[in-house]
C-alpha cells in the first residue's frame, strides 16, 4: 500500500484527476482565443480540494479569489455550466456576466469569486457575522491565496473574526508566488500561518509532504472546528501554469527551470496516477469529455 | 423634532423591528452626535462596537445584510469611509449584480461631513460625486428630518446599499410646513417664479435664508433639494426651470465632476431655454482651512448667494446692499464656525 497515497481515499483521487483533466482541457482549448476572458488556473494545486466537500455542509457559504476554478470545482459546482461561462454563453454559471475570475455557484455555496487580491475576505466575515448574530448553525469559508496576506483587509478581517469569534475558515493557500513574484521578495516570511497567531486565531497548515491522512485529518480538523470559531488552515502547494493563462512558464519572473523540474516530478497528482494505473485511463477520457464540451461551444460559434 | 432627534427616533425605530437588525459604529457608546444616543443601552445585543478597520468592517456590513441581517453603520467622517472605498467600489453593489439579483444587501452607510470649529480639510470633504459615481449604490444628501426620515423608511426595501452624507450642520435642522413634496427624492423646498436655486445639503439651508430674506420683497426664489444623487428628480428640476428661465446652482465643494455640473447639463441636454446664463457656486478653494477666520472665507455664506441671485435676477446695486445688511444682521447672531450658539465643539 503507498504510504502517500492509501487506498481508502481512491474516490478523492479520482476527483483530482477530474479537476486535473477539466484544466488541461481548458488550458488546450485557451489558446484557440475563443474563451475570452482572464483564466487562473490552479493545475499542480488540486490535490486537497476534495477533501473540502466531506466537511462543508448544505447551507454553508465560500467566498473564493480570482484563481476560482478551484473552490468552483471543490464545491461540485456545475461543470457545463462553468464552461458556458467561460466562453460567456447565457447558460453560463453567470450568464456570462463574470466570466472566470467570478465564478459562483449559489446552489453549492460559492457565493463570490472577486478577482481584487483580499477583497472577498471580508465579504466571508460578513457572512459569519450574520450566522452568527442569528444563531444559525453554518460555517464560512473565506478562500485566499499568499499575496492576499499583504493587503491590509485581510489583517482588518482577522482581527474582526476574532473579536467577534466568528464561525469562519480562512484558508490560505500559499503557492509562494504573487503572479510571477516570489513570497522572498514581498515578504519576510513565508509562512502564512503566523498572522493568526497575532490575531489569536488557531491554526493549521498542510505542507508539501502530499501525505494524504495528514492532508485529510489537517482538513477535517479545522472544517469542524471553524463551526464554533475562526480558524486558519495554510495549505502549500505548487502552480505548475502561469499565473494568467494556459502556458507552463519556466521564464517570466522568478521561478527557475530547476524549481519547475522539482515540482512537476513532485506534482501530487503524478504520484496518484503512479500509484493507480486505472486513475490515467481516467484522466484521458475525462479529457476528451470535456474537451468535447468545449468543442461544442467553439463550434456554436463558429456558426454565428 | 429636529433632524438629530429624528434619526435617532428612526434607528430605535429599525432595531426595535427586527433582532437581525443591527447598527455598528467605532466608538457606539458615545452618541455619534447625539444621534444614538442611549441605543446601545437599550439594544445590547443589536449594537456593536467597531475596531478601526473602515474596509473590513463596510465589505463585513454589506455582505451580512446579503444574508440574515440589515445593518447600519455610521462613520465619524466621510472622510473615514475613503479607506473603505475599495468595499464600496468594488462590492457593495457589483456582487448582488453578479449573481442575478439573487443577493440582494439593503444596508446604511450614514457618513458625516463636518465644518467649523477648526475641522480643517480632513474633517470637512464630502466626495458626494465619487460615491454618486459608484453603480448600484444609492446615495443621499439629508438636510431635513423627513430626508432621515425617507432614508430609513426606504433602505431597507432597495436591494443596493444607502449611502447618507448626513452634514454635520443639518443635525439642527427643522421641517418646513407640512406642504413640502413629502415622499420624493428631489423637492422643492419653496415656491417661487423668478429664479431657481438647486443645493444639496447644508447649502439648502443657505438657500433658505435667501428664500426668506428674497420674499419680503415679493422676490419669489424657488429652492430645490435635490436630496437623492443616484435618482435626480430631473423632471422636477426642468418644470422648475422652465418656469424661472433662471437657474442658481450650489455645489458643496468647488470639484470638478460636481452635481451640479450634472444637473445643468441634463438642463442643457433637455434643451431648456435660459433667459441668463446659469450660475454655478460652491465653497471656495481646494480645501476648507482650519482657522476661523480663513474658513469663514471659504466656505459660501448668504452674502455670496444674495451677490449672484441680484446679479442674475439685474437687481439694482441698492436693493443687493440692502440684502446684503440684513444677510449679515442675521450671521451675526453667531460665531461663523458654529452651525447655531448652542453648539460647541470639538465636533
Amino acid at each position: 500500500m503507498s504510504e502517500l497515497f492509501p487506498e481508502k481515499y481512491i474516490n478523492e483521487y479520482r476527483k483530482c484527476i477530474e479537476f486535473r483533466a477539466l484544466q488541461l482541457a481548458i488550458a488546450k482549448r485557451y489558446e484557440n482565443q475563443e474563451m475570452r476572458c482572464p483564466i487562473h488556473l490552479s493545475i499542480g494545486q488540486e490535490y486537497w480540494l476534495p477533501l473540502i466537500k466531506s466537511g462543508f455542509r448544505f447551507g454553508d457559504r465560500c467566498f473564493s479569489s480570482h484563481r476560482s476554478h478551484s473552490m468552483y470545482m471543490a464545491l461540485g459546482g456545475n461543470i457545463e455550466r462553468m464552461i458556458s461561462e467561460l466562453y460567456g454563453s447565457p447558460n453560463g454559471s453567470l450568464s456570462g456576466y463574470g466570466g472566470s475570475m467570478h465564478l459562483k455557484d449559489l446552489e453549492v455555496g460559492l457565493e463570490a469569486s472577486i478577482p481584487i487580491v483580499g477583497s472577498s475576505i471580508p465579504l466571508a466575515i460578513g457572512s459569519a457575522f450574520a450566522a452568527k448574530h442569528a444563531k444559525k448553525d453554518l460555517m464560512t469559508i473565506a478562500y485566499f491565496g499568499d499575496g492576499a496576506c499583504e493587503e491590509g483587509v485581510f489583517h482588518e478581517s482577522l482581527n474582526l473574526a476574532s473579536l467577534y469569534n466568528l464561525p469562519i475558515l480562512f484558508i490560505c493557500e500559499n503557492n509562494s508566488y504573487s503572479c510571477n513574484t516570489h513570497y522572498r521578495r514581498r515578504q519576510v516570511n513565508g509562512e502564512m500561518k503566523r498572522y493568526a497567531k497575532a490575531f489569536e486565531i488557531k491554526s493549521f497548515d498542510i505542507r508539501e509532504t502530499y501525505n494524504y491522512s495528514n492532508i485529510e485529518s489537517s482538513l477535517s480538523n479545522a472544517l469542524k472546528l471553524a463551526r464554533d470559531k475562526p480558524i486558519f488552515l495554510e495549505i502549500n502547494s505548487y502552480r505548475l501554469y502561469e499565473h494568467c493563462g494556459h502556458r507552463i512558464d519556466t521564464s517570466a519572473g522568478d521561478r527557475t527551470n530547476k524549481e519547475f523540474k522539482y515540482y512537476s516530478e513532485k506534482d501530487p497528482i503524478v504520484g496518484m496516477l503512479r500509484e493507480y494505473e486505472e486513475l490515467r485511463i481516467e484522466l484521458e477520457e475525462l479529457s476528451v469529455e470535456y474537451d468535447n464540451i468545449c468543442e461544442k461551444h467553439e463550434s456554436n460559434r463558429k456558426d454565428r | 423634532m429636529n433632524h438629530q432627534e429624528t434619526i435617532k427616533w428612526k434607528t430605535k425605530e429599525f432595531l426595535e423591528y427586527s433582532k437581525n437588525n443591527i447598527l455598528l459604529c467605532e466608538g457606539v457608546n458615545d452618541g455619534f452626535y447625539g444621534t444614538i444616543e442611549g441605543i446601545p443601552e437599550l439594544f445590547s445585543s443589536q449594537c456593536y462596537e467597531l475596531p478601526c478597520s473602515e474596509n473590513a468592517s463596510v465589505g463585513m456590513a454589506l455582505s451580512a445584510s446579503a444574508y440574515e441581517l440589515t445593518t447600519i453603520i455610521c462613520f465619524q467622517r466621510v472622510e473615514f469611509a475613503l479607506l473603505a472605498i475599495e468595499q464600496f467600489a468594488n462590492n457593495a453593489a457589483k456582487n448582488n449584480f453578479l449573481a442575478g439579483g439573487n443577493r440582494p444587501n439593503p444596508c446604511l452607510f450614514r457618513l458625516v461631513i463636518g465644518r467649523g470649529w477648526g475641522q480643517g480639510p480632513s474633517h470637512s470633504q464630502s466626495f458626494e460625486s465619487m460615491f454618486a459615481q459608484i453603480t448600484g449604490l444609492n446615495v443621499f444628501m439629508p438636510v431635513f428630518p423627513r430626508d432621515s426620515r425617507y432614508i430609513f423608511e426606504n433602505f431597507i426595501n432597495y436591494s443596493s446599499p444607502t449611502i447618507s452624507l448626513e452634514h454635520r450642520w443639518t443635525h439642527y435642522a427643522q421641517d418646513m410646513k407640512d406642504d413640502m413634496d413629502t415622499n420624493k427624492k428631489s423637492y422643492r423646498v419653496s415656491l417661487g417664479s423668478n429664479l431657481t436655486i438647486l443645493g444639496t445639503s447644508y447649502n439648502v439651508l443657505l438657500g433658505l435664508k435667501v428664500v426668506e430674506l428674497c420674499r419680503k420683497r415679493s422676490i419669489g426664489l424657488e429652492l430645490i433639494n435635490i436630496f437623492s444623487l443616484s435618482e435626480i428628480d430631473h423632471d422636477l428640476i426642468k418644470a422648475s426651470v422652465m418656469k424661472t428661465r433662471k437657474v442658481l446652482a450650489l455645489d458643496l465643494d468647488d470639484r470638478r465632476y460636481s452635481v451640479v455640473s450634472d444637473v445643468l447639463c441634463n438642463l442643457y441636454l433637455s434643451g431648456v431655454e435660459l433667459a441668463s446664463p446659469p450660475v454655478r457656486l460652491a465653497n471656495k478653494g481646494d480645501y476648507s482651512p482650519s482657522s476661523p477666520k480663513l474658513a469663514k472665507e471659504y466656505y459660501l455664506d448668504c452674502c455670496d448667494l444674495i451677490i449672484a441671485v441680484c446679479k442674475i435676477l439685474g437687481l439694482s446695486d441698492e436693493e443687493r446692499d440692502e440684502l446684503i445688511s440684513e444677510a449679515v444682521e442675521i450671521e451675526k447672531t453667531c460665531r461663523s464656525d458654529v452651525p447655531n450658539k448652542e453648539f460647541s465643539g470639538p465636533f
